[in-house]
């Protein structure tokens, strides 16, 4: 706002230049002023407090004859009102003298209010500066919280893991011992199941051979005993035995099987050879029931690749799962292919895979097909021995791994890794 | 204690080109800066004069003596209040105090009223103001100017605005320089606290209302368990102010005024977007939100962040709309919310910046900054919905030429 110089005299006649006015507030306050009054109480009256107010310069009359006098600054009315006293004879020229002064009061009231300005702009910072401080007190004080919370939770998370450690533990001991307790009942109803028979068949025919020896004991001893009859007697002990010689044998050769899928490789030395010789041996074997089924084998095995290991258990893996293949797998399929490769590793491992294009595994029986005694042909000469053995005969004697992917009509891809070299006392 | 009284009555009929002038005054000296409003004001012999001020100047009565002394008639009608600052054309100042005088030439009639009581029963004040309003009515107002202590639930006001008030409503609260401790509401020569005084403008002004309300919703909805007055205490089951933190990831902090918001997201009328500022100030450590207007128990709410370069856009969007439906303001009065004004900064200039740049720079216009907003918004027939309270908004009025007839 632009300041207005104005002069007004309470002197009756006012001055050249002068207004003459009963003063007001308005007149005191409406600009910067230049008032001629006969006391500093005529302003008083209206503006109590007109020093710390009003802006310009208050003229009293002074002595005539007397020099145009200012005060010493200690007598200053005001931060920008001034006093002085001139005689009446040297009013005329005041209007003029003053002017200058209006305007450098104008000039210092400008600056005041701007240093008011900015001095309020500076508390509105200060205020604004305070809440941020203290927001900024507020956020650290809750992020220390929030740390010493997230330190206390992290040592508790500690605490609890070690516990779950050792709970995990126990269990998974627990769980192991239980898997065994299962896995070896399961082992045993499987074993008792496949002895069951063979064993009733021999106690079968030896009880039937015992009654009859009986009957025939009476007939010698009432002398009623017909050499035909003993003829008969001794050509069906002839039979009896056979059927016992070759039960007792199929149960001798289960718990043989038994025993070299456990691990016992029983004399058979660790040897170098060539993985195609036992390949080969193992497919030739299979030789009629291949030509039977119009099956097609197929090998990619390089001649040079040898292991150190045992060539008896390998073959039997392999036999295993020929055997497998031909019997699950094909099934009463024709024309199946069999592809059986393999691939020296880079860290002395050999890579084995055989694969046949039958009907695959259902997902649901993939996670079985390696427990004893595990078979859906059972009663139809299915055993459950002899992926069991492939199992164990890979992990336990030629210290490999053997994993299998399937899908139903995709075909099954058994992939065994062996060590080339077994180390013996695997 | 009441007081009412009215100005530009020359009869119905009489019309004339609306004329209007904005000042403003930075003196220190309450009465001197009166006397400079007045002076700047009196050639226009305004019949209605809208005052702004800044709270130190607005304490004290020498203010509306010094304009009255200054515009040399005591017929004017003079409304208003504290601001936290104010706006005129190009600045906004937090010192210092603005006025808008407007002449309508007969062409409407302005009539204003005052009632006390609006800390406690602040429905009861409007209506009370109301039917002061009404006892001198001749006829039917187009538009009613409103101004109250913020020191109340202004959501209370808010039903009485919106329910029994069939025009627009434009006003605010009062407000302090971020404080929260004083305000003042001006009524004629009168600087009253706990009051609410509206202005009643007779006759059929020519005026454009719009709003900027723009802030984004964040995270999830929540509802409010437990409410009082102006206070959410558990929103989702959480204290409020969890629920705040969970749905920012961050604590309510002082200097969120104006950053934080919630909005009712099942309001009764699809078309009435209500906002609610969070005040920290008002806001404890118990976990209790303050508001600036209520929430009732029963609501679903979201939380609203606000963005400077969308509130900025927005003034700019506004007023470049209220141009395109060729609407020609003879001057401009806003109330914009100080929780933008925290946010903005110096940026807040953009708020007049904004109108001086598209109406040009000789267009009168006066704002200041409140805690709550009152306004319908634009609805969408064109009309305006019902009065509503708001929070972080920025409300315009463009006062134009009076419709002939």
């Amino acid at each position: 706002m632009e300041h207005t110089s104005l002069f007004y005299s309470t002197v009756d006649p006012a001055p050249p230049g002068f207004q003459r006015v009963q003063l007001s507030k308005r007149h005191l306050l409406g600009g910067t002023v230049v008032v001629l009054v006969r006391s500093l109480e005529e302003l008083r009256a209206v503006l109590p407090d007109f020093e710390q107010r009003m802006r310009g310069v208050v003229l009293l009359r002074q002595a005539d004859g007397a020099s145009i006098d200012r005060p010493p600054p200690e007598q200053a009315l005001g931060p920008l009102l001034w006093l002085l006293a001139a005689p009446a004879d040297r009013w005329g020229e005041m209007q003029a003298w003053l002017a200058g002064l209006l305007s450098a009061i104008d000039r210092a009231c400008t600056h005041e209010e701007a240093q008011r300005v900015a001095l309020l702009d500076n508390d509105r910072l200060r205020f604004e500066l305070g809440r941020v401080r203290d927001d900024y007190n507020r956020v650290t004080s809750k992020l220390q919280k929030q740390v010493n919370e997230l330190t206390e939770a992290k040592a508790l998370l500690e605490s609890w893991n070690e516990q779950l450690e050792v709970k995990v533990t126990e269990r998974t001991a627990e769980l192991a011992r239980s898997r065994k307790l299962a896995s070896l009942g399961s082992l045993m109803a499987g074993f008792a199941h496949e002895m069951n028979t063979p064993l009733g068949n021999a106690l079968l025919s030896g009880t039937t051979l015992g009654d009859e020896a009986q009957r025939l004991e009476t007939d010698l001893a009432e002398q009623r005993l017909k050499r035909a009859e003993l003829e008969s007697f001794l050509q069906m002990c002839r039979e009896t035995m056979d059927v016992i010689h070759r039960n007792l044998r199929r149960a001798a050769d289960l718990i043989h099987h038994f025993k070299h899928a456990e691990g016992d490789v029983g004399s058979e030395p660790l040897q170098r050879f060539s993985l195609i010789d036992v390949v080969q041996d193992a497919v030739t074997s299979f030789d009629p029931s291949l030509r039977a089924g119009q099956h097609e084998v197929t090998l990619d095995i390089p001649a040079t690749l040898e292991l150190e290991s045992y060539p008896g258990a390998l073959g039997q893996v392999l036999s295993n799962l020929l055997s497998n293949a031909l019997r699950h797998g094909f099934d009463d399929q024709l024309k199946g292919r069999i592809t059986i490769s393999a691939q020296p590793r880079a860290d002395d491992q050999l890579a084995l895979q055989f694969a046949d294009s039958g009907c695959g595994i259902p997902s649901g029986q993939l996670d079985k097909i390696f427990d004893p005694f595990y078979t859906t042909k059972l009663g139809q000469g299915g055993s459950g021995i002899g992926l069991y053995l492939v199992y164990k005969l890979v992990y336990r004697v030629l210290g490999g791994t053997v994993h299998v992917w399937s899908e139903p009509g995709h075909g099954t891809r058994f992939e065994i890794t062996l060590p080339r070299k077994v180390q013996p006392a695997t | 204690m009441s007081q009412s009284n009215e100005a530009g009555d020359t009869g119905p009929g009489h019309t004339g080109p609306i004329t209007a002038k904005s000042t403003h005054s930075l003196a220190s000296d309450p009465y001197r800066a009166g006397i400079e409003l007045g002076t700047a004001l009196a050639e226009l012999q305004p019949e209605l004069v809208l005052v702004f001020a800044a709270v130190d100047h607005a304490r004290n009565p020498e203010l509306l003596e010094g304009l009255y002394d200054a515009l040399g008639r005591r017929d004017v009608i003079v409304a208003g209040n504290s601001g936290d600052g104010y706006f005129v054309p190009g600045q906004a100042s937090n010192l210092g105090v603005a006025a808008l005088g407007l002449t309508s030439h007969g062409a409407v009639r302005f009539r204003v009223a005052s009632a006390t009581g609006v800390q406690d029963e602040p429905e009861d004040a409007v209506r009370r103001c109301l039917a002061q309003l009404k006892e001198q009515q001749r006829e039917a107002p187009s538009l009613y100017f409103l101004f109250s202590d913020f020191r109340t639930d202004a959501s209370r006001i808010e039903t009485v605005v919106r329910d029994e008030i069939a025009v627009p409503v434009i006003g605010g609260l009062a407000a302090d320089d971020n404080q929260m401790q004083q305000c003042y509401v001006f009524c004629n020569d009168q600087i009253l606290t706990n009051h609410v005084v509206m202005v009643a403008v007779e006759g059929a002004l020519n005026f454009d209302i719009s709003i900027g309300n723009s802030l984004s919703p964040v995270g999830s909805a929540g509802l409010v368990d437990r409410a009082s007055g102006t206070n959410v205490m558990q929103i989702d089951g959480l204290e409020a102010m969890a629920f705040i933190e969970r749905e920012t990831g961050k604590q309510v902090l002082q200097t969120d005024r104006g950053v934080l918001a919630l909005t009712v997201t099942d309001s009764d009328r699809r078309d009435e977007k209500i906002l609610r500022a969070i005040v920290p100030d008002f806001s404890v450590e118990s976990g209790s939100l303050g508001l600036y207007g209520s929430i009732h128990a029963g609501k679903h709410v979201r939380v609203c962040l606000a963005e400077p370069e969308q509130l900025i856009g927005e003034v700019y969007r506004i007023a470049a709309e209220a141009r395109s439906r060729h609407f020609e303001p003879a001057a401009a009065f806003f109330v914009s919310c100080n929780g933008r004004k925290w946010l903005l900064g110096e940026q807040i200039r953009h708020e007049t910046l904004a109108l001086s740049e598209t109406f040009g720079i000789d267009l009168p216009l006066i704002g200041f900054a409140s805690f709550g907003e009152i306004g319908p918004l634009k609805a969408a027939d064109g009309g305006y919905t019902r009065n509503l309270f708001h929070n972080m908004t920025y409300v315009l009025l463009l006062i134009g030429q009076a419709r002939s007839g």
